[in-house]
């Protein structure tokens, strides 16, 4: 039973639970309120919660049985070709072929943006645009010339920009955000973007975003943690920064960024309006080797920011100990 | 109205000028620009410079740690996925692709008549992780899965206890191998169960003169009628072996034929056993499978199952 005494003292829990945003960003009571006021009922349907102890089970037992799979260390088919008769001296002689360049590097090690060179980012196609007929004339500062029919991006402002990107990230993970790197394309771009959000202890989007995740929190991902009997509603997180690696096609995520006043780094092409983003990066988003690249910069410097957020909190540490150890009392 | 954290600080950055000034030609016009909480106010221009507040500088000693505290001890969600709105589904599928990427170059099954393995079902996979899957869902796992499972099992032992997770057991088949197995007693005795319509009977076979007891009576006492007495000895009659085995049972349920034809089924799984050359013999007589007619239900709108009432022209 929800009394009007009892949620004017929990006044917050009260607007949130009665209000909500309009599509016109305007607020409403919702009428189920109302109606439950005049009907004495509570608001919501106590449903039980059945604690199922089986998939608890089994999702420990998968997470251990996984973790062994991944550290085994299994033979490779190469070793078991080789012939255990030739003697030591043989295996000495010759010379190790070195590759110079692996098609994983960028994914396994990329390189930080300040040791970043234009023939990387050449390499990786990030100059090309789209072609003229679709050119966003926005962009046209970015934009160093026409070449078959496409616009070629300026690689300087590339890479101007990634770094103001960068210095946003390693700020954000730094304070402790909440980091979204997000793409809807599937198959190799979203291994770029799972291996660059567990980099830096972040959060990934390779499937469709769901609309309302950040306007309506509260329907789309109210389920995944269960409530406590007390409480009103249920717990989610919202981002605190958005990382869209293609913004073209995700239009609805940047709209709810923007009610939600949450900034956005995108990968801005010739196509795509740059004023839609807070923080755009002027870049080809068709690549995948542009993109892989992109991720692993950006999720370096979060990176970054995370390993000096644990420096940082570790010395207040050590300086809350020598302050109790000298004054006696708790802070 | 939960406000987010970044609503909270302002957020006003700085580029270096050296940077600007090595890398650009053209004029910069330097303007400082304040985030507001309006929408419109995402208009930017490509050059442009801001400046950066730290919480250090402006706060005192004594709120250091309390702002610290509040950034410390934050909640944030557990799994990689959380914003999909599926977490459990898509982390499977991340750990699955892990693996195989990391079991991309190990040696695999070349064999193309291998049986296809038995992968749990959807039901049970979704009582076991707590999700409703969708049909392209679970076949997208299985598909990751039968990937993973061509692999040797004997170079990757830690990957085929992973995936045993995953394997369906197929009961038939498992008790037709458990049966397959089966051999005689230290004592020369066969152990079985015969079943016929509600009746149970459990069937020792020794070599010996050819007595039969049922519920520690003789066969004929227990069985007055002669068809009883020789449905039970038919399958030693089909196999030429009437005098050579003794037969100890128990028989619980079921009436008097049904009794005689369990411990007939027992017998025959009894005589497999001993030696297994009998039993294409014992098949072409019709006593090896296990006669699965019942009394049939009632139904509602019939006298019995079939018996319908008297049909009423009017």
């Amino acid at each position: 039973m929800y009394s009007i005494q009892s949620l004017r003292n929990n006044s917050r829990a009260f607007l949130s639970r009665v209000l909500y945003h309009n599509r016109y960003g305007k607020f409403t009571i919702s009428t189920r309120f109302i109606s439950s006021l005049y009907k004495d009922l509570p608001l919501n349907s106590s449903k039980q919660q059945v604690i199922d102890h089986d998939y608890d089970d089994f999702k420990q037992e998968l997470s251990y049985r996984f973790f062994k799979a991944f550290d085994d260390k299994p033979i490779d088919s190469a070793k078991l070709k080789l012939k255990d008769d030739v003697p030591e001296f043989v295996k000495q002689t010759g010379s190790f072929k070195k590759v110079s360049i692996s098609a994983t590097k960028n994914l396994e090690s990329p390189p930080s943006p300040y040791d970043l060179t234009m023939s990387s980012l050449l390499s990786a196609n990030l100059h090309l645009g789209h072609s003229t007929s679709l050119w966003n004339p926005k962009t046209s500062p970015f934009i160093f010339g026409i070449r078959y029919g496409i616009n070629i991006i300026n690689l300087d402002y590339t890479l101007i920009y990634l770094r103001r990107a960068c210095k946003v990230m390693k700020e954000i993970s730094y304070n402790g955000g909440i980091i979204l790197f997000i793409n809807t394309r599937g198959g190799l771009f979203s291994r770029s973007v799972i291996k660059a959000a567990k980099r830096c202890n972040q959060y990934q989007l390779t499937t469709r975003w769901l609309p309302g995740t950040i306007t309506n929190s509260q329907q789309t991902l109210g389920h995944l943690i269960p409530k406590n009997e007390n409480d009103v509603i249920s717990k989610t997180f919202k981002p605190d920064l958005l990382v869209l690696l293609n913004p073209l096609e995700n239009e609805i995520a940047l709209e709810e960024a923007r009610y939600g006043n949450i900034p956005t780094i995108g990968i801005v092409d010739t196509d795509f309006d740059p004023s839609k983003v807070t923080w755009p990066i002027p870049a080809n988003d068709d690549s995948v080797r542009g993109i892989e690249l992109l991720a692993g910069i950006l999720s370096l410097a979060a990176r970054d920011g995370l390993v000096q957020r644990k420096l940082m909190l570790d010395k207040i540490q050590k300086e809350r100990k020598q302050a109790r150890v000298i004054y006696g009392h708790t802070i | 109205m939960l406000t987010s954290l970044t609503s909270k600080l302002q957020f006003v950055y700085k580029v270096s000028e050296k940077v600007l000034g090595n890398n650009l030609k053209s004029n910069i016009k330097k303007s400082i620009i304040l985030k507001s909480c309006n929408r419109n106010s995402n208009i930017i221009n490509p050059f442009v410079n801001f400046r950066y507040y730290t919480t250090t500088t402006t706060i005192s000693k004594e709120n250091k740690y309390e702002s610290i505290d509040i950034l410390s001890n934050r909640e944030i969600p557990q799994s990689i996925s959380y914003f999909t709105g599926k977490p459990t589904y898509n982390d499977l599928i991340i750990q699955l692709d892990d693996l195989i990427f990391k079991y991309r170059k190990t040696p695999k099954l070349k064999d193309k008549n291998v049986l296809p393995t038995l992968w749990i079902l959807k039901q049970r996979l979704d009582e076991k992780l707590g999700l409703c899957l969708k049909t392209h869902q679970y076949r997208t796992i299985i598909q990751k899965l039968n990937q993973l499972n061509i692999i040797i099992p004997e170079i990757a032992p830690q990957l085929h206890n992973f995936l045993d997770l995953f394997r369906r057991y197929d009961l038939e088949k498992e008790k037709k191998l458990l049966e397959a197995m089966k051999t005689v007693d230290q004592f020369g005795r066969a152990f079985t169960l015969g079943k016929r319509k509600e009746a149970v009977a459990q069937v020792w076979v020794v070599e010996g003169d050819g007595h039969v007891i049922v519920n520690g009576k003789p066969m004929a006492e227990y069985f007055s009628l002669m068809k009883d007495r020789e449905s039970i000895l038919y399958p030693f009659q089909v196999t030429d072996l009437l005098g050579k085995y003794n037969v100890w049972t128990k028989v619980k349920g079921g009436g008097t034929t049904g009794q005689a034809d369990a411990i007939a089924h027992g017998i025959t799984k009894a005589l497999i056993i001993h030696d297994s050359d009998l039993k294409p013999i014992l098949r072409a007589a019709n006593l090896v499978t296990r006669d699965t007619r019942v009394v049939e239900r009632k139904k509602p709108g019939l006298a019995k199952a079939r018996k319908r009432y008297t049909w009423v022209k009017r």
